[in-house]
C-alpha cells in the first residue's frame, strides 16, 4: 500500500473521488469464463504437464480434439462455461424473452463463422421448406451490410427453433422463431409493449450487449436479437414484422 | 498456500481474485472495454504460462500489473500511434501553471471522462498510485520507470486531472474560474 505522506487535502479528495469512480467499473461476467477456457486450452503446453510422456501425449490428443471441434464450429468455450454464461445473461430478462435470447447465444454467439458469407441458395436449403419464404423478408429489412450466414432448424434446452443468423463485421443479428407452447404469449407474461405499430404490439428487453425485440403471430414467438443499439434493433423488428406475421399466419403447419 | 500446492489451485487462489483490479485498470488505460477484455485475457494467459517462475509469498497483484503494462505497451504500439510524451518546459508552462481545487458534485462518469483526457503515461501513474494504492517503488517496478519519474508524473498527472475536472464542473456552472480560485 502507498505510504504517500505528501498528500494534501485536495490530493486526498481527488484520490477518493478517483477510487470511487474507477471502482464502479465491473468485470463482465463472461470474462472469467473466457480466461479459464484459454488457460485450459494452454494447459497442454504448460511445463507442469510435460513431466511425464503419457501426460504430454494425452494433452496433445486433447489439443487435437479441441482443434477439430473448434473447426467444426462446435466449441468456442466449454459447454459448461457456455451454459453458465447464457444463464448469467438470461437472468436479466423475462422468461419469455429468454426463449429467443438463449438460442441466439447458444447458436450464434458461440460460433465461429466462415470468412465469407455462404451462397444464398446453399444456406436457404438448410431451412425447413415452409419457412424458406422468410429469407427474402428478413434480408429486405435488416440494416445495410448484414449478410445471411446461417439458416437452419436448431434445438436448445429441448425446444426447436427456426434460426436465421446474420453478420456485419463483428456485429451479430438473429431472427429466431419458436412455435408457441402451452398458450405461451407475451400478453400472458404481463409484459408491457414498448410500442405498437400496424396493430402489432412489440416487446423489448436487453441484457449486457444484447438487445431483444419481439412480437407474436398466431402460432409463433418471433425475436430479433442483436448487438445493435436498442432503437435500431427495434426498427429492424418493426420493419419486417408485418410481412413476417402475414407470412407466418398463412403457413399451413 | 504452500509451494507444493498444485499450480492450478495456487493460480486460482492467488491470481484470479485480482481480475477486477486488472480489468478496471486495463479499461482506464486503453479507454475501451473490448480491448481491455482482450488484453486482460492475454495477461492471465501469460501469467499462467510463467506461473512456475512466480515466487509464492511475493506480491501476486503487483506481478499481474507488471504483466498488464507489458501487454498494454505491446498492444499500444500496434493499435495506437501515440506521440511520445512531451515533458519539456513548454508543456509544463502551458499546462501546469496553476493547480485548481477539486470540484464537488461530479459523477463517476465525469471523473472517468476527465481521467481519459490526460496523457496515457501520466494516467498510468495516477491509476497505480492513487487508485490501486501502490507505493512509488512498486509503481516504478510495475511501469518500468525510475521512481523519480513516478513522482513527477504523479504530481503533473494530478494537476492535469484537476484542470480537466474543473473544465467539466465549469460547464455545469458549479466551479469557480481559475482566476477566481487564485484570487481567493
Amino acid at each position: 500500500m502507498s505510504m504517500d505522506m505528501n498528500l494534501n487535502e485536495e490530493d486526498l479528495k481527488l484520490r477518493q473521488q478517483l477510487q470511487r469512480a474507477a471502482r464502479s467499473t465491473e468485470v463482465p461476467p463472461y470474462l472469467e469464463y473466457k480466461i479459464r477456457a484459454s488457460i485450459r486450452g494452454s494447459e497442454a503446453r504448460h511445463p507442469f504437464q510435460f513431466r511425464y510422456r503419457w501426460m504430454a501425449a494425452a494433452a496433445l490428443g486433447l489439443a487435437v480434439f479441441g482443434g477439430i471441434a473448434y473447426q467444426l464450429n462446435q466449441l468456442r468455450l466449454t459447454a459448461s462455461s457456455q451454459e453458465s454464461y447464457i444463464a448469467s445473461v438470461s437472468n436479466h430478462v423475462a422468461s419469455i424473452m429468454r426463449v429467443g435470447l438463449g438460442d441466439h447465444l447458444h447458436c450464434s454467439y458461440f460460433r465461429k463463422y466462415p470468412k465469407d458469407a455462404p451462397k444464398l441458395e446453399a444456406i436457404e436449403e438448410k431451412l425447413p421448406a415452409p419457412y424458406r419464404g422468410m429469407v427474402p423478408i428478413v434480408r429486405k429489412h435488416v440494416p445495410a451490410g448484414f449478410q445471411l450466414m446461417i439458416t437452419h432448424e436448431c434445438g436448445f434446452h429441448g425446444r426447436k427453433f427456426v434460426h436465421l443468423s446474420l453478420k456485419r463485421n463483428a456485429e451479430l443479428l438473429s431472427v429466431v422463431l419458436a412455435v408457441k407452447q402451452d398458450g405461451e404469449s407475451f400478453k400472458t407474461e404481463e409484459l408491457i409493449p414498448a410500442l405498437s405499430e400496424a396493430g402489432i404490439p412489440f416487446y423489448q428487453s436487453g441484457a449486457q450487449r444484447f438487445q431483444i425485440a419481439a412480437f407474436e403471430s398466431d402460432r409463433h414467438l418471433i425475436y430479433v436479437i442483436s448487438d445493435l443499439p436498442q432503437a435500431q434493433n427495434m426498427r429492424t423488428m418493426t420493419a419486417m414484422a408485418p410481412e413476417l406475421k402475414d407470412y407466418l399466419n398463412k403457413l399451413a403447419l | 498456500m504452500t509451494e507444493g500446492a498444485p499450480a492450478a489451485h495456487r493460480f486460482e487462489t492467488e491470481a484470479m481474485p485480482h481480475l477486477n483490479d486488472i480489468f478496471r485498470t486495463a479499461t482506464r488505460v486503453l479507454g475501451e472495454r473490448g480491448r481491455a477484455e482482450d488484453v486482460v485475457q492475454e495477461v492471465y494467459l501469460q501469467a499462467w504460462k510463467s506461473f512456475d517462475r512466480f515466487e509464492p509469498g511475493t506480491n501476486c497483484r503487483a506481478w499481474l500489473f507488471k504483466i498488464l503494462f507489458h501487454c498494454v505497451n505491446h498492444h499500444r504500439r500496434k493499435w495506437f500511434r501515440f506521440p511520445l510524451l512531451k515533458e519539456n518546459e513548454e508543456f509544463l508552462e502551458v499546462n501546469l501553471t496553476y493547480s485548481p481545487p477539486v470540484p464537488d458534485h461530479l459523477t463517476d462518469q465525469e471523473i472517468l471522462a476527465a481521467l481519459e483526457k490526460i496523457p496515457g503515461d501520466f494516467r498510468s501513474v495516477v491509476l497505480m498510485v492513487d487508485v490501486e494504492e501502490f507505493a512509488y517503488k512498486e509503481a516504478a517496478d510495475i511501469l518500468q520507470i525510475p521512481i523519480g519519474t513516478v513522482m513527477s508524473r504523479l504530481s503533473r498527472g494530478r494537476k492535469l486531472l484537476r484542470e480537466q475536472l474543473v473544465d467539466v464542473a465549469r460547464s455545469y456552472g458549479i466551479a469557480r474560474t481559475a482566476e477566481e480560485g487564485q484570487g481567493a
